[in-house]
């Protein structure tokens, strides 16, 4: 279903595109080879830019022209999208017909019912198709699973333009309920980008992180589903439950896709069952056993294998390897732009087994630490310096130092404030026995 | 690398079985006709040539014979794997002579690289070559990751052509002991299955360019989902394929007494089972039942195709108790197309996969699989020796000789700590056996430090340099 809304709002998108090329204002563009081009606002053009020292190339409809840029709107990263270019860039441009464009946008379509796996000899795409920029998402949703880091990548993928393809490596069992600010960060990222999920484990508040991506292509092992929510050991109820269904519901469409799924994976009672229709592949979803494929029975929950959610359409597509993963994207091989996603995740992760190892030795020191030196002030300063550090930890990895500091900052503070005190009281007592 | 004597056994074997099935003629049918013979031209270009035992609208249940081995094997193929058949067709050729099968001249003959059972008729380089690669013991420490990182370089540079993983793990032997409860649960399966699926993409990602086949010795616990994998998959006439039941209830997933929490757990738990079928292309009904006790299963066949369903409506029924999970033996596992064929040799197993000749690739998987199992139950053995002269080190660290036994006690702690760091299964273990982990230990050991720091500081506020002269010359000794 989703592929065919997609099919069809190409469709639409070229035949306006088509039907409102009209005549526009002129612009020209002086090439470094001294040649120019000379064209106007809504013509189609072929334009190949210097883009980070790699050649880009972009078909396109010019929607803007400034006298140092030009906006072209059109297939980047197979979506339609708006690039500003700097005149500067270009290294070629030339006129071309639009028709072309609805070549180009027919063939860059993704089927969602085939296989998901595509030879690399059937993508046209040229060698300077953009590449990728990969964020690992891994761990505790909430600790090592979070939104900064999607924030961060996507404001370095800004330094190469809009439309680039972000890549989230989703494998988590998931965790707290920062899913919500995940989802927020992400739509915001698809802003200005094309953000893609790519999952191995997806579980609970995981999958529920993952919804806010357009597109979402598992791995074989890959599974996301079972996002009840719960306190203890009780699920939410009532107005709570009703309030995460409402909201789940409403993230599963957005990304064009049936809010039953949604409910499947949170409430046991919500059953989910389909039909596919097995010449369009239009797949129509029921909230009861009524469809000839049943995902979710009333007292399931549902979580999606890489076949399960391919074969339904929720998933865009398998693949096991960065190169099966760059066909499904349609780039004509893997090209990581850059690893900054690799190494900002890396060094959060490395924080994060730091606190989870440090914080609890610390905690374990304040009862033995300089204790046996027999002198108060030693050990005393020793505490201190031990708080200092619990403190530090919540300025640097404030994700765990919440779960497992038993005192916020202000609390540490205060007790640093009388373990000086008593030090201070000491050293006087120590000086006053010298005067006597 | 096979040992000499075992070599020996062998070839005095192949030579048994030389001189019973050399005066035979030709192929004998039960029927009395051993002038025919049925081939099957598979859609795989192999051609087939024995007699047909027995047929049924799915699958053809094949006595394979070769003329020129001497064997003859019984495979049970699905029709779809057939192109066509012909019946009844003449023999054409007589038995090989004898001077085709392997054999050796001379015990002085120095140890030659092993082949399959014929003589290689081409340079041996030519021989397709095949890489075994053990799994055996608990899963999650003796079968781990890491250790299957090392063998899959290995792998690769020797490039074979088929990579055959020989899998024998159980949870508990199939004996009256076991069925009583006779059960070590330190060596239960580990249920981590992020584990496993990073062992699974070891071998079905990463080396996916090499065929790989699964030979099932025997599988009792979770191995049997990990096996399950690999889509072509074979047993040993005696393996058993299933005992899981005990691992799920480790997981606690269906302890939870919230109906929505218990759903949810049981789901992702399930989600993670099948997700490794998703490899081999089974049923994922397959893990349902194999995994969760409260399914019964049933099978179907649709075409040439196995349609399993949940329940006892199917026209075969597998299983319909719901209070226990799903067990296959070897001869189950064939008849309902879960496991290609049922062998107990090597050269079966090659034959089936359809190498008449082979090479064994000479790889240090083998040796790297079982020196590391070797080595780290070792080391686990020893450290729990450390735990032991540990607290006996405590006891005696009293009076004068505090000092020294505190100082013998931190270190039988750092041998522990040293332990865990060489083996990420000592760690499991001591974990899951010991209840004690890696930051619990250096936690002690800074403890104990702390102690040996404030005796040090009280003896040398006692008159200090004498003691100083006592401890070098401890050093000197």
């Amino acid at each position: 279903m989703k592929h065919l809304i997609r099919n069809a709002l190409v469709c639409t998108i070229v035949g306006c595109i088509a039907a409102t090329a009209l005549g526009g204002e002129a612009v020209q563009i002086r090439l470094k080879d001294g040649s120019r081009w000379r064209g106007e606002v809504s013509h189609f053009v072929e334009v190949k830019i210097l883009q980070q020292g790699i050649e880009v190339e972009l078909k396109g409809r010019i929607v803007k022209a400034a006298a140092w840029y030009i906006t072209v709107e059109g297939d980047i990263a197979g979506e339609t999208r708006r690039k500003t270019i700097f005149k500067g860039d270009i290294v070629a441009i030339r006129t071309i017909e639009s028709e072309t464009m609805t070549e180009t946008k027919s063939s860059t379509a993704r089927d969602r019912t085939s296989s998901g796996r595509r030879s690399a000899d059937s993508d046209d795409a040229g060698p300077n198709q953009p590449g990728v920029f990969v964020l690992p998402m891994s761990g505790t949703v909430g600790v090592k699973f979070r939104h900064e880091e999607i924030e961060t990548i996507a404001e370095h993928a800004d330094q190469y333009g809009e439309g680039q393809i972000i890549v989230l490596l989703m494998d988590s069992h998931g965790g707290g309920i920062e899913m919500e600010t995940i989802h927020a960060t992400i739509m915001e990222a698809k802003k200005r980008h094309r953000v893609v999920a790519w999952i191995k484990t997806a579980i609970s508040a995981a999958a529920a992180s993952a919804l806010a991506c357009d597109e979402i292509y598992f791995m074989t092992e890959g599974t996301l589903g079972a996002m009840t929510g719960y306190s203890g050991t009780t699920a939410l109820q009532g107005k709570a439950l009703e309030a995460w269904l409402k909201t789940a519901g409403k993230w599963m469409e957005g990304g064009d896709r049936s809010a039953y799924i949604a409910h499947a994976m949170i409430h046991a009672p919500r059953m989910l069952s389909y039909d596919k229709d097995p010449e369009t592949h239009e797949v129509t979803w029921y909230d009861d056993l009524s469809g000839e494929f049943v995902l979710s029975d009333d007292q399931s929950n549902l979580v999606f294998t890489s076949s399960t959610a391919l074969r339904c359409g929720f998933s865009d597509g398998t693949a096991d390897t960065e190169d099966d993963l760059a066909n499904l994207l349609h780039l004509p091989q893997w090209h990581e732009i850059d690893d900054y996603g690799r190494k900002i995740a890396e060094k959060w992760h490395k924080t994060v087994d730091r606190a989870q190892v440090e914080i609890p030795r610390t905690l374990a020191r304040l009862s033995y630490y300089k204790e046996g030196v027999g002198d108060p002030i030693v050990s005393i300063g020793a505490k201190i310096q031990l708080y200092k550090e619990l403190k530090d930890w919540h300025d640097a990895c404030p994700n765990v130092a919440m779960m497992r500091i038993p005192w916020t900052k202000d609390q540490i503070d205060r007790t640093i404030a009388d373990l000086r005190k008593q030090l201070a009281d000491l050293k006087k007592a120590q000086r006053g026995g010298g005067r006597y | 690398m096979k040992s000499p004597p075992a070599a020996w056994l062998r070839i005095a074997f192949v030579a048994v079985v030389v001189a019973l099935l050399a005066p035979s003629p030709g192929l004998a049918r039960d029927d009395g006709d051993v002038s025919t013979e049925d081939i099957l031209h598979m859609v795989d270009g192999r051609e087939l040539h024995g007699r047909i035992l027995s047929e049924s609208k799915t699958q053809i249940v094949f006595e394979i014979v070769d003329l020129k081995l001497h064997m003859k094997s019984r495979q049970t193929f699905r029709l779809d794997e057939i192109a066509h058949i012909e019946r009844g067709v003449e023999v054409e050729t007589a038995a090989e002579p004898k001077e085709s099968i392997r054999t050796r001249e001379s015990s002085d003959e120095p140890e030659q690289p092993r082949f399959g059972r014929a003589r290689p008729s081409s340079d041996p380089q030519n021989l397709p070559g095949l890489y075994l690669i053990p799994m055996k013991g608990q899963m999650g420490t003796d079968i781990h990751p890491s250790i299957y990182e090392k063998v899959a370089e290995d792998i690769r540079l020797h490039d074979p052509d088929v990579i055959i993983i020989k899998l024998d793990s159980k949870d508990y032997e199939d004996s009256f002991a076991a069925a009583l409860g006779d059960v070590d649960l330190a060596e239960l399966s580990r249920p981590d299955f992020d584990e496993y699926k990073d062992l699974v993409n070891i071998f079905r990602d990463d080396l996916r360019d090499i065929r790989q086949v699964m030979w099932v010795q025997d599988s009792v616990g979770i191995s049997s989902t990990v096996a399950l994998a690999w889509d072509e998959l074979y047993m040993a006439p005696s393996a058993r394929l299933g005992g899981m039941r005990a691992v799920f209830a480790l997981t606690g997933a269906d302890k939870w007494s919230d109906d929505d929490i218990r759903a949810k757990m049981m789901a992702a738990w399930m989600g993670s089972a099948k997700s490794l079928l998703e490899y081999g292309g089974y049923g994922l009904e397959l893990a349902d039942a194999m995994v969760d006790p409260g399914h019964k299963l049933s099978a179907s066949f649709k075409g040439r195709e196995v349609v399993w369903a949940l329940n006892d409506l199917g026209e075969f029924l597998v299983d319909d108790d719901d209070e226990n999970t799903v067990d296959f033996s070897a001869k189950a596992a064939e008849d309902l197309a879960i496991s290609d064929g049922t062998v107990e040799t090597l050269d079966d197993l090659a034959f089936l996969l359809g190498y008449r000749e082979y090479r064994v690739i000479e790889g240090k998987g083998e040796q790297l699989v079982e020196n590391y199992t070797e080595q780290w139950r070792r080391t686990f053995e020893d450290s729990k020796k450390c735990l032991q002269d540990h607290f006996q080190h405590q006891r005696w660290a009293t009076g004068d000789e505090t000092l020294k036994w505190l100082g013998r006690a931190k270190r039988d702690l750092e041998k522990i700590i040293k332990a865990m760091e060489r083996y990420k299964a000592v760690e499991i273990r001591w974990r899951t056996d010991l209840g004690k982990s890696k930051l619990e230990l250096e936690i002690e050991v800074e403890k104990i430090k702390e102690q040996i720091r404030a005796l040090k500081q009280q003896d040398r506020g006692r008159g200090g340099g004498g003691q100083g002269m006592g401890r070098g010359g401890m050093g000197r000794r």
